[in-house]
């Protein structure tokens, strides 16, 4: 947690937690044993451990929107020094955390934030000094008499249980009790304690019940603020006594059990002097009535139900720690700007091919708020304040009046109607190069050829603009480098004229008194001509030849389709004379391209290169092999009988 | 209780789970019907659970959470025809649907279980072995619940995954889906024989 709207997100889907948690237990409070009524707070722990939208998932994704539909409207008139308006709240560990150092803060929220860090260390050191002053106290206290010991004995021997090291007598306590879980202690008050309340210490002991403990204090720290996580807290406790109950009750019979209840009942007037790390079988008038109760709905649960009780665990333990699918319906954004700006906010791109695919979408059908989801964090205010007027406007130049408008009330895309339009359009990124700060750029590459049903010739078939894919703050942007550059009419598309105008990047290396230029080109597109009305009915595409251009932006895609090829010249250096020199290629990512030497050059996997030519593929469910194009190309150049080994390194164009 | 009685509440559950498990579905125009509605299957197993409570005391703790799934049935049911869609946000309400439909189910079949081994259905039943049949469902029935469940929470629809992982969910729906298809079937058949036990009990 490092900020105040982080701590929120993780108290919030704690609570939420609880809540289902509640609600489970109070459906099968009669039904399920209290093993199980106990053991399912082990998913809160949880929980509260793992890092809320730790898998980009939420139990509640409206409220995730609401948290950061308000972060924004709060934080947008502070100058807060832990957050931002307008980066996406994330937890990163279950404690507060300052990555940032200690800033001085900035507003109230940081102020908020630093007060709940020191209310942590306050707490966990109150529970500390607490529990150090008990241990000091139990160490004035006295050796229980002979013949205590030997009833103690004599009730392990019984049940088959261990005593602890170290037993002792202490005039203050009002019922026995065993505290530490390292060097447990057990406390005996004055007088005479019945062989039960003996059994249910040790079997506290026995299963580790004040390791729990401990640990639920923790908890309790890391959420002091949250009294609803504290009354969980308190309830757990009682059902870990409650199942204490339950285990001695197992062990005793008939008369004996009643007897259990009577002492219980004895001890609904004691006061409850909770302390951590310790478990005692008094706590509290209220919480022995809730316990009498259970006693007197006892009963051996049956081995077969624990695996329905096992069922119904695992189901709300994945459906409480997982969550649901980040399920924002970018077909159907809130009327309400700020809570329209939350949910583009959390469904950022997370592949560069997402964040291409989403700019492509926002330009074509003019829409703002996608625009809003690649667009760098410190250039959104300007676009928030242009959105405030409007969430639609124009992107696109003149030149983008050839691709068909399309709007549409009938489309049918992931099982709903939704109104929609803009431009038509297929998309794909050229050059797109990965550079070592971990952005890419790339030539965008707009494509009107199946959409036009004009004649060719007149119209402006392709526009192109450099842009940058960069990461930002777990998502990626989009950065125009350039403005939209038509190709001229009757241009067709590279892999179609190798003469094409599109600007090119070529790959360039020199070996042995050669030169090899390779007009290698690789385009990255995704997929997106889908049916009308039909899209969500598999079968019906194999009927339908319409088909419309997916206008929803898939942030999470990868790149599916790929495309390469392109031609190669080999000249002389000194005379720049044209030579035939035989040429095999191998394509390198970056980290093969940084790893290359001439050595080792002679290991790598040779293609023939014959150039001219190009190929391409589709996947639509692995994606394209390289979501790249090719840091260097490796080159192994036949020249008069030899052959030689070199690099060629991209030049021009975006790179 | 009137051996009628228990014919006709077992009737109720048999053709319950008929419901329960097999659907037939027509599309018109973006909307669903199904004809063997799973609200139907509740209302029987709420017409059993009231002939059997005063003799199988454990069914009364199901007659809530009956009325419940019945309810909740029977708007997914006019949700479909209306086409309309219960929210994939709802995880909430999800968790609680499939934890009360795995008890409520896995509870009813353990009463069916306990009646048959106290001989509260006869002693054919007890020979026929059902008793060892219905636990097997009952069993499976819970695992495949939840492993449906887990399915469903853990898939994220829009996305999807990569290759590996969606012919591995693909391997897992059809898997599941055979073996429901299995446990309804052998379910279905054991409770009509259990219902046939009782019939042809000779009196006493």
């Amino acid at each position: 947690m490092t900020s105040l709207w982080s701590l929120l997100l993780q108290t919030i889907g704690a609570s939420l937690t609880a809540v289902v948690l509640l609600c489970a237990k109070g459906l099968f409070r009669e039904q399920l044993s209290p093993r199980w009524q106990y053991g399912v707070w082990g998913i809160l722990a949880l929980r509260i451990l793992l890092p809320a939208g730790v898998l980009g998932r939420s139990l509640f994704p409206w409220g995730r929107v609401a948290l950061e539909a308000a972060k924004t409207a709060v934080e947008g008139g502070l100058s807060s020094a832990l957050c931002a308006p307008y980066d996406v709240t994330r937890v990163y560990a279950p404690v507060p955390l300052f990555l940032k150092g200690f800033p001085r803060p900035g507003s109230i929220t940081d102020v908020l934030f630093y007060l709940y860090a020191a209310g942590v260390v306050l707490s966990l050191l109150w529970f500390l000094g607490a529990y150090l002053g008990l241990r000091r106290t139990l160490k004035r206290a006295r050796r229980p008499e002979p013949e205590r010991l030997a009833q103690l004995e004599a009730v392990c021997a019984r049940y088959g249980l261990k005593a602890p090291a170290r037993i002792v007598v202490c005039p203050a306590a009002e019922s026995a009790f065993v505290c530490g879980p390292l060097r447990p202690v057990l406390v005996l008050p004055e007088g005479e304690t019945d062989d039960k309340v003996l059994l249910h210490e040790l079997l506290h002991l026995k299963y580790g019940d004040v390791w729990a403990g401990v640990g639920m204090c923790v908890l309790r720290c890391l959420h002091w603020c949250n009294p609803f996580l504290w009354y969980c807290w308190d309830w757990a406790q009682n059902d870990c006594e409650a199942l204490c109950d339950q285990r001695v009750l197992e062990r005793l019979e008939g008369e004996e059990r009643r007897e259990y209840g009577k002492i219980l009942l004895s001890m609904a007037g004691d006061r409850y002097a909770r302390a951590p790390g310790t478990s005692s079988m008094a706590n509290g008038g209220a919480n022995i009535k809730r316990r009498i109760t259970a006693i007197a709905r006892f009963k051996r649960y049956p081995a077969g139900i624990s695996l329905a009780a096992g069922c119904i665990g695992v189901v709300l333990g994945v459906g409480c720690l997982m969550g649901a699918a980040q399920a924002v319906d970018l077909s159907e954004l809130s009327p309400a700007l700020p809570l329209a700006l939350a949910q583009t906010r959390l469904s950022r791109p997370t592949t560069p091919a997402g964040a291409l695919d989403t700019y492509v979408k926002a330009v074509l059908s003019g829409n703002g708020l996608y625009l809003s989801m690649v667009t760098p964090q410190e250039e959104l205010p300007d676009l928030v304040e242009r959105l405030e007027s409007e969430r639609y406007f124009n992107m696109t130049t003149d030149d983008f009046s050839s691709f068909p408008y399309y709007v549409s009330d009938y489309h049918v895309l992931y099982g709903k109607s939704r109104h929609s339009e803009g431009r038509q359009a297929d998309w794909s990124v050229y050059e797109f190069i990965e550079h070592p700060d971990g952005s890419y750029t790339g030539l965008l590459v707009l494509d009107g050829h199946y959409w036009i049903k004009e004649a060719w010739d007149t119209k402006i078939l392709v526009l192109y603009q450099y842009v940058q894919v960069a990461p930002q703050d777990g998502g990626w942007t989009v950065t125009p480098l350039s403005e939209w550059e038509p190709l001229p009419p009757g241009n067709l598309t590279p892999w179609d004229d190798s003469e094409s105008a599109l600007p090119r990047m070529v790959y360039e290396a020199e070996a042995e008194g050669l030169r090899v230029e390779l007009d290698y080109w690789y385009a990255l597109s995704v997929s997106n001509r889908v049916n009308p009305n039909t899209s969500n009915d598999p079968f019906a595409s194999w009927f339908s030849a319409t088909q419309e251009m997916d206008p929803i932006p898939k942030p999470w895609t990868v790149f599916t389709e790929w495309y390469q090829g392109g031609g190669k010249e080999i000249t002389r250096l000194d005379s720049g004379e044209a030579v035939s020199a035989g040429l095999e290629i191998c394509p390198l990512r970056g980290d093969e391209a940084e790893r290359w030497t001439l050595e080792t050059a002679g290991e790598l996997k040779y293609t023939s290169f014959s150039g001219n030519s190009g190929s391409g593929g589709s996947d639509q469910h692995g994606g394209a092999e390289y979501q790249s194009s090719p840091a260097a190309i490796a080159v192994k150049i036949w020249y008069k009988g030899q052959s030689w080994y070199a690099l060629a390194l991209p030049e021009g164009g975006a790179a | 209780m009137k051996r009628e009685d228990i014919c006709r509440a077992l009737s109720k559950i048999a053709w319950g789970y008929v419901f329960l498990y097999f659907n037939l579905n027509f599309s018109m125009g973006g909307h669903q019907l199904n004809v063997l509605p799973d609200w139907v299957c509740y209302v029987n197993l709420w017409g059993a659970i009231l002939l059997l409570e005063g003799s199988l005391r454990d069914l009364k703790l199901l007659r809530n959470f009956c009325i419940f799934l019945g309810a909740v049935a029977c708007g997914t049911w006019l949700g479909a025809i209306f086409g309309l869609e219960l929210p994939h946000a709802l995880v909430l309400w999800s968790l609680l649907v499939t934890v009360i439909s795995i008890y409520f189910h896995f509870q009813l079949l353990t009463v069916l279980v306990q009646g048959i081994e106290s001989g509260f259905f006869g002693t054919g039943a007890v020979n026929a072995g059902l008793s060892n049949r219905l636990r097997m469902c009952r069993n499976l029935q819970a695992v495949l619940q939840t492993a449906t469940a887990l399915l469903v929470f853990l898939w994220d629809y829009r996305t999807g995954g990569s290759a590996a992982v969606e012919g591995l969910g693909g391997v897992l729906v059809i898997f599941l889906a055979i073996a429901g298809f299995i446990m309804a079937l052998v379910l279905v058949f054991a409770l009509f024989k259990l219902r046939r036990c009782v019939r042809e009990e000779p009196d006493e």
